[in-house]
């Protein structure tokens, strides 16, 4: 009982009591790498958004 | 929510990146030209708070009308024209705006991040919506100059085949869908980039504040509905302008497939303006309740849950056009599922609350009055969901009632609960509690008097009993042994509408000046953006933030 209790707590329970630490200066090169990273995905998403867009011409009820 | 503990103070001293360390250009060019995510947040705030004034006149020039039975104040025509623009301009123009406006100012804060993943597309993303606004309210002026015949009379639901038949008003209402579909497109790519690839250094997505998750969740049914109502649109004006035949049952199409593509849309279009409120709802019951969140992860997957059905049940806005039984059943019982994972949620934001030292705060006032006055929506909305009682609610109302119930209690003023929360950390400047406290009463008073030991609402709960009793909706006159719960709802409306001039007062008092607050402005307040000083410096985090 006690473990199925201590389970479920820990399913509910918030997992980001966390410390933060503030010591490096954003590297440039880093920035850049997750903005190229971004921008890959915000084009196959825009390429998504668009088949649906396209798809949904075609549907027709049965 | 992180419980977050700084071990060495923020500092503005390093200048990194593509940011040009507070250099920006002055007066109308910042604003036109600018690619900071406070800036466009702020103006994307400003806008919603502008169209939902525009939006709200309207349904107040609805309410007069409606004041007394008989036709007073204007042709039944314009009646129509007013309710279906107000929903747009609620919908698209007020709510939206507003949470993409607490998405762009919070989420980077939140997360840690320098900025959006994407600035520019922020910005048109942004640009996008004043056009549309004008293309939707535009009809109305050239009416008055023998242009058109108004703005589109069919209601925000567009149903063909009125609106294949409807005048000047539906093309440009057509039009300005389209620029709102993509302005909400880029919004939510641009969102879904920056919680996947911008959050800072151990923050797992188990470690993600629950606003991003919500807006996370909220992005992807924009990015899988959007096209859906776009192309469904785009239909519509073939349709009407290019010979073809989709909705037009006289040349072969089916008017009902436009009520299927509509609210493949349409439905989890309310929870696209429910997540980001739910969202916020923890950290605000957890700064006021001073305890963790209750259930996190239950919560998370809670949205997750949410956003799934939210796409599968959309023939239940119209179980009464003749569905075989089958599908009746299946969307009968798909739509009542929703009802376990928003009790989940209804669960988590008690127990936040249970036994904690709670002070009410109006940001706290008006949370809880969203979990009462919300909850109320939530039940009606099971009512509704049965399709042997919705023959009898159908198009009364009682559906008015309920998605008044979900989108003002539930959205709105979750909206409110959200701006007296975070206005203090974007302004440095703290609100006026009294007229906050006075602008919370007079809202929830308009929306629900105390009636004897229950709640009796003023403004929608008799129509509640209106539907039940069988007036029916978009209607501008009605029968006599109706007049005394309109006249009732039009008093509370007015009431409620003018209340609504405190909390524009209050903010803009609150942008002017006024006690100046600390970084942490609730003492019970937890996570990244609590970090950083009030308001945050023009480039919110140069130094990056690692969550151990």
């Amino acid at each position: 009982m006690a473990v199925a209790l201590a389970a479920a707590v820990s399913f509910l329970g918030n997992s980001a009591n966390s410390q933060v630490i503030m010591n490096a200066p954003f590297s440039i090169a880093d920035l850049a790498r997750r903005r190229g990273k971004a921008h890959r995905f915000a084009w196959l998403l825009g390429v998504i958004v668009l088949a649906i867009y396209i798809v949904g011409m075609f549907v027709k009820r049965g | 929510m992180n419980t977050a503990t700084t071990t060495a103070p923020h500092t503005t001293a390093h200048h990194t990146g593509d940011h040009d360390g507070g250099h920006y250009p002055g007066g109308l060019l910042r604003w036109l030209t600018t690619t900071n995510h406070k800036d466009i947040g702020t103006m994307y705030l400003t806008f919603a708070m502008v169209m939902f004034f525009v939006g709200g006149i309207m349904i107040l020039a609805v309410r007069a009308e409606l004041f007394q039975p008989g036709l007073q104040l204007m042709k039944p025509e314009f009646f129509n024209q007013l309710i279906g623009v107000h929903a747009l301009v609620m919908i698209f123009a007020a709510l939206m705006p507003a949470a993409t406006g607490f998405a762009n100012w919070q989420i980077p804060l939140m997360i840690g991040a320098p900025d959006m993943a994407l600035p520019r597309i922020n910005n048109w993303g942004f640009w996008l919506l004043p056009p549309a606004a004008i293309l939707l309210t535009l009809p109305f002026f050239l009416a008055l100059f023998g242009i058109g015949d108004g703005a589109l009379a069919t209601g925000w639901t567009f149903y063909a085949p009125l609106s294949v038949q409807g005048g000047l008003g539906v093309d440009f209402a057509i039009f300005a869908v389209h620029i709102l579909g993509v302005s909400s497109v880029l919004g939510s790519i641009n969102i879904i980039v920056t919680i996947f690839n911008m959050r800072a250094p151990g923050m797992t997505m188990m470690k993600l504040p629950l606003f991003a998750w919500g807006w996370l969740i909220t992005a992807f049914l924009l990015i899988a509905t959007i096209p859906v109502l776009a192309g469904a649109v785009t239909m519509l004006l073939t349709d009407r302008h290019f010979g073809t035949h989709f909705f037009d049952a006289a040349g072969g199409g089916d008017p009902i497939l436009f009520q299927h593509l509509f609210w493949f849309f349409g439905h989890p279009e309310v929870y696209i303006l429910l997540l980001p409120v739910w969202g916020l709802m923890p950290h605000v019951l957890a700064t006021f309740s001073r305890k963790p969140v209750y259930g996190y992860k239950a919560q998370v997957y809670g949205f997750i849950a949410i956003g799934v059905l939210s796409v599968i049940v959309w023939a239940h806005h119209f179980f009464t056009v003749g569905m075989p039984v089958p599908a009746l059943i299946y969307f009968m019982f798909s739509t009542m599922a929703i009802s376990l994972p928003l009790a989940v949620l209804f669960f988590c934001w008690i127990a936040t609350m249970w036994k904690g030292a709670m002070s009410f705060e109006t940001p706290m006032l008006f949370a809880v009055g969203f979990i009462v006055l919300f909850g109320i929506a939530g039940l009606t909305g099971l009512v509704l969901a049965d399709v042997a009682a919705d023959a009898q609610y159908h198009h009364s109302y009682f559906v008015v009632a309920h998605f008044h119930y979900a989108l003002f209690a539930g959205g709105i003023m979750g909206v409110m609960t959200g701006v007296y929360y975070w206005l203090p950390k974007w302004t440095g400047h703290m609100y006026s509690e009294t007229l906050g406290k006075w602008h919370f009463w007079l809202t929830v008073i308009s929306f629900n008097l105390t009636f004897i030991p229950q709640f009796f609402n003023v403004l929608f709960f008799p129509q509640h009993f209106l539907g039940l009793a069988g007036m029916p909706r978009r209607i501008p006159d009605y029968a006599l042994q109706f007049a005394e719960f309109n006249a009732i709802s039009t008093v509370g409306s007015f009431i409620l509408g003018f209340s609504q001039l405190l909390f524009a007062w209050n903010v803009w008092r609150c942008v002017k000046g006024g006690e100046k607050v600390p970084a942490q402005v609730w003492e019970g307040a937890e996570g990244l953006e609590w970090q950083l000083p009030s308001p945050p410096p023009y480039h919110s985090w140069e130094i990056q933030p690692t969550v151990k």
